[in-house]
């Protein structure tokens, strides 16, 4: 009979993953997919970038398994890696970008600048304008705020599982929630005066 | 909780964080300050956007193409030592031989291996080493006549020569 894997909790199924159980890991993959892409994009704000880059998360997961310990939380671990893979390729577009611009005159700088801020792709170009207006802002938010705010207002988490994802005390977590939603705010109504 | 400290609960507020104590509090200032209540509409709004951004989801395909660049890395990458801890920990039954039981015994004998390495080097080295400089003689006689250039040579079997000539007639 073949086993049923929705019926274990995460950490079994990684210790499974760590005995090279493919099925497994298939199911991590199928409980986790569209957090971690909904968690990457936040950062990327473009969605075949994110999809790669959460291919990427699983490949390492797969790849590190048995460097998973059983003291963490499969979530906290699996989360810290979409992370570093976004965090990664985030800074390296960006100093790509800085070494682009940097050949460019201001006025030119301005306009390529705003190109890509702006710049749309296939699956986001149904949004309206204010959930692009929001999406935008969330990737122009500070890595401490970005983070907590996918986790709470797109994940759904609650404060005490963000703050045990984040290895943040509960009180740092309600601080950062309260002002990455103010920032937010802001960034939107800065966005649309420079428009 | 007051008016000044009001924006920092706002968040606590909506997601249902607060206690009921200062939930009251917060609830009391909102009906009767108008400032209070612009700011918390305006917090709620945002809220009401950020969570009803549509959820991405992933293409119908992901998985398989994440399994085959998968299947490409256990083909390509996996060194021998790895198959081998992965065959006593997929053939261990009941999960009796365990990750931590295997990393020892694997360490003995990557140990046993790397002793026997460098006994073979050092012997054969040794060996080597006895065939070149066997008898320190021989070694001093090669530079005595790497020294002496064909001409020299010839000169020096001349002398030699007719040296025997003379010790002959002694």
């Amino acid at each position: 009979m073949r086993k049923d894997y929705s019926q274990y909790e995460d950490e079994e199924l990684i210790a499974m993953v760590q005995k090279q159980h493919r099925r497994a890991f298939n199911e991590l993959v199928i409980r986790y997919d569209s957090k971690i892409l909904n968690f990457i994009n936040g950062y990327m704000n473009n969605f075949e970038m994110a999809q790669d880059l959460t291919q990427d998360t699983f490949y390492k997961i797969w790849k590190n398994a048995d460097k998973y310990q059983p003291v963490a939380k499969f979530k906290t671990w699996a989360y810290t890696i979409a992370k570093n893979c976004a965090l990664t390729e985030y800074r390296k577009i960006k100093r790509r970008n800085t070494y682009a611009f940097s050949q460019l005159s201001s006025k030119e700088n301005e306009f390529t600048l705003e190109r890509l801020e702006g710049e749309e792709n296939r699956e986001l170009s149904n949004d309206n304008e204010t959930v692009k207006q929001i999406r935008l802002a969330i990737s122009q938010l500070s890595d401490e705020f970005r983070e907590i705010i996918i986790l709470k207002d797109i994940q759904e988490h609650s404060y005490d599982e963000i703050s045990t994802i984040t290895d943040l005390p509960l009180g740092t977590v309600k601080s950062r929630i309260n002002r990455g939603r103010q920032k937010i705010k802001e960034i939107i109504e800065q966005n649309r005066r420079n428009s | 909780m007051d008016r000044y400290n009001f924006e920092e609960h706002i968040s606590a507020y909506i997601d249902g964080e607060l206690s009921q104590e200062d939930k009251r509090k917060f609830e009391e200032l909102i009906n009767n300050d108008e400032n209070c209540k612009k700011r918390y509409n305006e917090m709620n709004q945002i809220v009401s956007n950020l969570t009803s951004l549509p959820k991405l989801e992933t293409d119908d395909n992901f998985i398989n193409s994440l399994n085959q660049k998968i299947d490409n890395y256990e083909k390509l990458n996996i060194s021998i030592f790895e198959k081998l801890k992965r065959y006593f920990i997929s053939n261990s039954k009941q999960d009796r031989i365990s990750t931590a039981a295997i990393r020892p015994a694997m360490g003995i004998v990557m140990s046993c291996a790397a002793f026997l390495m460098v006994f073979y080097l050092s012997s054969n080295n040794s060996n080597a080493n006895s065939s070149i400089v066997s008898n320190p003689s021989d070694l001093d006689d090669e530079i005595y006549y790497s020294d002496i250039d064909s001409t020299d040579s010839e000169q020096y079997e001349d002398e030699i020569q007719l040296t025997k000539g003379l010790d002959e007639r002694e």
